[in-house]
């Protein structure tokens, strides 16, 4: 399931990227990968605020939308 | 003998303040070749040896992408520093020692700082050192750059660290690429590259700017093999470069995570996330945002504090302290070369020229350095990152990302800083679209404008035609970008990935010294070019061409000629009608150089003789008058709009140029602004008098 359905506050897997590689290059390097635990914590209209390792991530509501995880 | 310390680490680790507490007023700005990147140098104050440091750009990688990346892994290969002092925030070990495991593959002595150490000990956390120190390999250093702790251990180890030859180290020589690792390391010594291992690492994570090192000419055969090998070892849809990333990753997973001891689980909520379910929330955020940004521009710009009438607003007030100086020096020097019997050019060129130029350009740093403080502690405070996450939302809906945001309001100030500041986005094409989008956004420089055609043709509604005006400004950056992403940058807004940091309390040092730097280069760029323009505005409209010196303004002098000549290309906007039409095309003109100069020249030329407009009251009620009888409302309207959105001063245009590094994109930008204030004045002229106004 894409990241933008997650439900909130419950740790996942991240399976897949759908990204360019520009893109994916910048996902790889915040540590976004499949295999990282992320957990979605709260969501402003479809963007999506992460925590990755143990930090704060914020992406866009298009990117979360590429993002699969289970 | 100098060592030099060269300070790596992430964006938000606290490198800046870790270097202006060692530097102090040491440090240097300069810019780093070819890119528009600050290389900020110092020395190291309070210790007895020479130690110079330099504060290489936040990275989060030492990949050959990003211009701040190639700027910082350049100077690290060939500048070949004494110790590389990597500042690590201990609050994220994992995602920081992701840059870590890339600096220990140089050929350099590595410290690592562990930065925010008083923030780890507050949320209860405890972090291994000595056991980090034994995965790493080099030494571990615990600091709070922000109360001075633990630094000058960091110091003593990095000296110490600087005597002793390092070669570089990778984590993926235990990991499943360590095959391929060992293959490139020959190759790359067989190839006599420097930093064996970390340019080994590079061939096999396929890096562009190294496999077309020379060195590397002729190995294209075992370059293959290698890469074919690594190809064994990772998903045909990923690339080599991904591949590696994971096993830095699973590194960190499996040596480095384990040594951080979490009170709380990483993803419960901290403070910080508190804070945040109001400040980015889905219907409070943005009003609340705007409100901070309001509450932002009131102090600098507004007259008075709060609306009440006898305090006046703390921008205004320090404006006020900088006119009187001007003012009383040039009266001063009028009176004193009058009765020198110098001449009248010189008196022209010494008090209008040099005092009037200087003059306009300090009255307006005040207000410029209250914004910049605002900003920078909105900046160091981590509130930023939050009001492009909020703002993103908005902005892509015209093609934008939410990092354009933060430019866009500047220009509200001053276009300047605004321009420089679209270094933080992350594509060309949405730098190059944000910089043609932000004279749109009405800078400080134009308000008298406003101010005073709204007071001399819409006395009953002046605040709502000003406000209308701002408006404008905004739709037609709207409009604008909307048909620009469609017509020329025609790829979406690059998505936004940006790091919340925690909200940190920032130090007033910090904030204060980021202002100043920002402050300089403001001055020194808008200053000179400012001043120069006064300069020549004064000239171009006191003389005429064979160099006569004339009545100030009057339609002989080389300006006011001009302005007669470009005439037909203002008529049909409504505005250059009557005999004294070409007034407002000359004031135009002069608006093209500074902002500031619109006003004082419609001063000048409607009413000569009489003082500035922008700084005599009479001069100004005078003006007003005239400008009643010669300006229709709708007229007005056409006239502030051209204004608004045609080219803005030239200090803006150098500093566009400077930042596109681009002639051809300098030219499109100049013709668009100028297109679109000539179609937005003739539209609103010829549909307004269609309409009967």
């Amino acid at each position: 399931m894409s990241l933008d359905k997650c439900p909130l506050g419950k740790e996942v897997t991240i399976t897949h990227c759908a990204a360019e590689p520009t893109l994916l290059r910048r996902l790889n390097t915040m540590g976004i990968m499949p295999g990282t635990r992320v957990t979605p914590l709260r969501s402003t209209h479809g963007n999506l605020v992460l925590c990755v390792y143990n930090g704060r991530l914020a992406i866009d509501k298009g990117l979360a939308q590429r993002i699969s995880a289970s | 003998m100098a060592l030099t310390f060269a300070l790596a680490g992430n964006p938000n680790c606290g490198k800046t303040t870790l270097f202006n507490e060692w530097t102090g007023s040491t440090a240097h700005v300069g810019n780093w070749p070819g890119v528009t990147i600050d290389r900020k140098e110092g020395r190291i104050r309070k210790v007895r040896d020479d130690i110079r440091v330099i504060d290489l750009p936040g990275i989060y990688s030492l990949s050959p992408y990003t211009p701040e990346e190639v700027v910082a892994r350049n100077y690290l290969v060939d500048e070949q520093p004494d110790v590389i002092v990597n500042i690590v925030d201990a609050t994220n070990l994992s995602r920081n020692v992701f840059l870590t495991t890339q600096l220990l593959e140089l050929d350099l002595p590595v410290v690592v700082a562990l930065n925010m150490t008083d923030e780890v000990r507050q949320r209860g956390d405890v972090i291994d050192y000595a056991a980090l120190r034994a995965q790493l390999g080099v030494p571990v250093i615990p600091i709070s750059a922000l109360h001075g702790e633990g630094l000058t251990d960091l110091i003593d180890a990095a000296r110490k660290a600087a005597t002793q030859k390092r070669v570089g180290k990778s984590v993926l020589a235990d990991s499943a690429l360590s095959e391929p690792l060992l293959q490139a390391e020959k190759l790359a010594q067989e190839s006599s590259l420097p930093s064996t291992v970390f340019h080994a690492v590079k061939v096999l994570e396929g890096d562009s700017l190294i496999l077309a090192d020379k060195r590397l000419a002729s190995k294209n055969a075992a370059i293959t093999a290698i890469q074919s090998t690594v190809s064994k070892h990772r998903d045909a849809k990923d690339s080599a470069e991904s591949a590696v990333a994971a096993l830095r990753y699973q590194w960190i997973s499996k040596h480095v995570q384990p040594l951080v001891r979490q009170k709380k689980p990483s993803h419960q909520a901290n403070t910080s996330d508190k804070i945040d379910r109001w400040l980015t929330h889905p219907w409070l955020g943005i009003p609340l945002f705007l409100g901070f940004m309001f509450l932002m521009f009131h102090l600098t710009f507004g007259e008075t504090l709060f609306g009440i009438e006898s305090i006046p607003g703390p921008g205004v007030w320090l404006q006020g302290l900088t006119e009187i100086p001007i003012g009383a020096l040039g009266e001063w020097l009028t009176t004193a070369l009058t009765a020198a019997g110098a001449a009248e050019w010189v008196l022209g060129l010494l008090v209008e020229g040099i005092v009037g130029g200087v003059g306009a350009i300090l009255s307006f740093v005040p207000q410029i350095m209250m914004l910049f403080l605002f900003l920078s502690i909105l900046e160091d405070s981590g509130y930023m990152a939050r009001a492009a996450y909020i703002m993103d939302r908005v902005l892509r809906r015209f093609g934008l990302s939410g990092r354009a945001f933060l430019p866009m309001l500047m220009g509200f100030g001053c276009s300047v800083p605004a321009l420089m500041g679209t270094r933080t986005l992350e594509t060309e094409k949405d730098r190059r679209l944000t910089r043609i989008l932000i004279p749109y956004m009405s800078c400080g420089a134009k308000a008298p404008i406003w101010a005073i055609f709204a007071a001399a043709l819409f006395p009953q509604n002046a605040d709502v035609v000003v406000f209308g005006i701002y408006l404008l400004g905004i739709l037609t950056a709207v409009i604008s970008a909307l048909i620009l992403k469609k017509v020329l940058f025609k790829s979406t807004a690059a998505p936004l990935i940006i790091e919340l940091p925690p909200y940190r309390l920032p130090k007033a040092k910090n904030s204060l010294l980021l202002m100043w730097e920002k402050l300089k280069e403001y001055v020194v760029r808008a200053g000179t070019i400012i001043l120069v323009s006064v300069i020549a505005i004064w000239f171009l409209s006191s003389f005429t061409w064979s160099l006569d010196m004339v009545e100030a303004g009057s339609a002989e002098s080389i300006l006011g000629t001009i302005g007669n000549v470009i005439l037909w290309v203002f008529k049909p906007l409504g505005f250059v009608n009557g005999p004294d039409g070409w007034k407002a095309a000359v004031a135009i003109l002069t608006g093209l150089l500074a902002k500031e100069a619109v006003v004082s020249t419609l001063g000048v030329l409607y009413n000569p003789g009489i003082g500035d407009a922008l700084e005599d009251e009479g001069a100004r009620s005078a003006l007003l008058a005239s400008l009643a009888t010669a300006f229709t409302p709708l007229a007005a309207l056409s006239y502030m709009a051209f204004n608004l959105l045609s080219i803005p001063c030239m200090a803006a245009v150098a500093a566009m140029r400077a930042e596109s590094r681009s002639g051809k994109w300098t030219a499109i930008t100049l013709c668009i602004w100028v297109g679109t204030a000539w179609i937005v004045s003739f539209l609103i002229f010829n549909i307004g008098t269609l309409l009967g106004f």
